[in-house]
């Protein structure tokens, strides 16, 4: 075990990384501070500069950007009521208010305080359970992997928006782009029609930026652009006293951040509302939430950044994303040669351990940037959309070419950017069809492999407790989005 | 509402067909199959056949649903709330998508560098900024920025294409 930590350290204890990690909080705040870039966007334009890096300090990198984007959506979201994130609105609820009244510094510094407590609270969660819940998925064979990539599956629910339907049929595209390029059993072509190219199939970051960076910019120039209001920093800090008084509020959020965060699909948004009416509804100022209270803040802002070391608990453990973000994170573990999940905390523990240190000084670096570089990043949010989404662009046509060194990929990237912008249009949501996309050839390969070793009889994917345990979970799941909608509550996505 | 649901009319339609597309044309076109297959569950057709065949039913299944919507709905209503829709450019993003394939076949011809300075250059101008103390610095400064980014600090080689003499060094 000492061995593991030390040389887990030794992993994790370079310039290099620390470098890295600080790098992506920086510029995921800025990201989740520019109001019409967004924290998938951020990590998918990030992707490509950790290619060279070693898999530690690229995913680090990337962790940084999402820990980052959390924390940045609140910024514009309290300065100027343009939430960078979709879960940062609920901190614009109290926190635009308090700058209103000349207390944006207050504002911010508390977002700061809630945000950093509830994402060290997270982390520790993610160090406790990833690992009991790797060594339960030990006994997965292939049936038992393919359950639970199905229910997996569910978070489409999660991020299909409005209409579950097309949600569904954009993952239904997103698994049929996945089969594309040889056979996993058979090596026979599918849908390659003499393009070499495709043999090995679509790499996942040229779709991704497609998918996700290029209908903003073409969403940019096809409507008309709005006023760009200017930020203002003004008022006192928070003080300590402020954040004793709203620790509760803060704890409890941060709890809820984790719980919700650990079941796959559901987000930061709804955990930031959670956790704001939990606020309300407890807090003698209930009656000035929604007016400027403080304490508002600091739950939207547990709650919304709990979820982030927890969404990780499925990914590192089982290796499957509880959202979007981690989606890309699990590519990026791909690209970097190895397959989250068990096998992970088997073979490379000590990377996990290194990841985990890592992750715990991302909070610390959190509260550093926060402190040192909110002036400057509501400045940088400033810049005009004219320069910001060209430049964009530009980044992504590099990032696409620098996967496989071809042009291809920016063909590629060039295309699914047309095809999300019109999904955008039919209103057509991106996020299920790009998680299937992912999770498509391992699903397809266990079942095909299931198929196989079951010799063909389906019975298979019923043969253990644990294949029973996700069937369960999945029709349960199911079952309460069925009936959330039914019933006319509509549950709140991410979206991505 | 209205814009809403003939965006789902299209969505359904577009389901619908791609579904029956895969399945009628590019599988039988596209998806070559051993002879000899030991289960149906394992030809390499079978899943994208599932797949399509859910898609081409939620198409289905979003077109009725539609539809029938569209005849609960009193007409009376439409003409407000095709007014509500705002208003939009489409024509700018058609001439961003154009540009768009027009800097992908001028990448490898002029490298990459010349390529994404023209194309930051004119994006920007057709964003609308006309400030040369801006426009000039960051077309420039950017794309040089990024190619040394990915050439020196990651070594992965950028085409440089016409300027291949000035670039690299020689």
């Amino acid at each position: 075990m000492f061995d593991t930590i030390a040389g887990a350290f030794a992993l994790v204890a370079t310039v290099g990384n620390a470098l890295a990690l600080f790098v992506g909080v920086v510029f995921g705040t800025i990201i989740g501070a520019v109001p019409g870039m967004t924290t998938p966007m951020g990590v998918a334009l990030a992707l490509p500069f950790t290619f060279t890096m070693q898999p530690v300090t690229g995913i680090l990198l990337l962790l940084g950007v999402y820990k980052g984007g959390l924390y940045g959506g609140s910024i514009t979201a309290i300065l100027i009521n343009a939430p960078g994130t979709p879960a940062a609105s609920c901190t614009g609820l109290d926190g635009y208010p308090l700058a209103k009244k000349g207390e944006a510094r207050r504002a911010l510094d508390m977002a700061l305080y809630a945000s950093c407590t509830a994402d060290f609270i997270s982390n520790l969660s993610l160090i406790f359970f990833a690992g009991i819940l790797a060594s339960f998925a030990l006994d997965f064979g292939p049936p038992e992997f393919f359950t639970l990539i199905v229910f997996s599956l569910t978070i489409i629910a999660g991020v299909s928006g409005d209409d579950l339907l097309k949600g569904l049929g954009a993952a239904c595209l997103g698994l049929i782009l996945a089969t594309v390029g040889l056979d996993l059993i058979y090596g026979s072509n599918r849908f390659i029609f003499g393009e070499y190219q495709l043999m090995s199939g679509l790499n996942f970051i040229p779709v991704l930026i497609g998918l996700f960076a290029l209908p903003e910019v073409l969403s940019f120039y096809a409507t008309r652009q709005q006023a760009h209001e200017t930020s203002n920093l003004a008022g006192m800090n928070a003080t300590f006293a402020d954040y004793r008084r709203n620790l509760k509020s803060i704890i409890r959020g941060s709890l809820i951040g984790v719980i919700l965060g650990a079941i796959p699909g559901i987000g930061g948004s709804p955990a930031a509302f959670l956790s704001y009416s939990e606020a309300k509804r407890n807090s003698k100022n209930s009656a000035n939430f929604g007016h400027g209270e403080l304490e508002g803040v600091a739950a939207a802002e547990a709650g919304n950044n709990g979820v982030a070391g927890a969404t990780l608990i499925p990914l590192l453990a089982l290796g499957v994303p509880g959202d979007i973000i981690t989606a890309i994170i699990l590519g990026a573990f791909m690209i970097h040669g190895l397959r989250p999940g068990p096998l992970l905390f088997q073979d490379n523990i000590n990377l996990v351990y290194a990841l985990f240190m890592g992750i715990m000084l991302s909070s610390a670096y959190l509260f550093v940037v926060g402190k040192i570089s909110i002036r400057l990043i509501a400045k940088i949010a400033d810049v005009p959309h004219r320069i910001l989404f060209p430049v964009v662009l530009i980044l992504c046509v590099f990032g696409a070419y620098a996967i496989n060194n071809t042009v291809f990929d920016v063909l590629v990237m060039f295309v699914m950017g047309v095809i999300g912008f019109g999904m955008r249009r039919l209103g057509i949501p991106a996020a299920p069809f790009l998680i299937a996309f992912i999770l498509g050839p391992l699903l397809e390969d266990n079942f095909r492999q299931s198929v196989l070793l079951g010799r063909g009889d389906i019975t298979i994917f019923v043969s253990s407790y644990i294949c029973w345990l996700f069937w369960g979970l999945t029709v349960l799941t199911v079952g309460a989005m069925i009936y959330q909608r039914m019933s006319g509550t509509k549950p709140v996505s991410d979206g991505a | 509402m209205q814009n809403q649901l003939r965006q789902n009319i299209i969505a359904g339609a577009v389901y619908l067909l791609f579904g029956l597309f895969v399945i009628f044309v590019l599988i039988p076109l596209g998806v070559d199959e051993p002879a000899n297959v030991e289960h149906a569950a394992l030809a390499p057709s079978y899943w994208p056949k599932i797949i399509c065949s859910a898609l081409a039913a939620l198409g289905l299944a979003i077109l009725v649903r539609s539809m029938l919507q569209l005849k609960k709905r009193p007409s009376t209503t439409a003409h407000k709330e095709v007014e509500q829709v705002p208003e939009t450019t489409m024509w700018r993003a058609v001439v961003v998508v154009v540009g768009y394939f027009l800097l992908y076949a001028l990448l490898e011809k002029l490298g990459f560098v010349l390529a994404t300075v023209i194309a930051l250059a004119l994006l920007m101008l057709f964003a609308g900024e006309r400030r040369v103390k801006i426009l000039l610095p960051v077309s420039l400064g950017v794309p040089v920025a990024l190619y040394l980014f990915f050439t020196k600090a990651a070594s992965i080689p950028i085409p440089n294409g016409i300027l291949e003499t000035i670039l690299s060094g020689g």
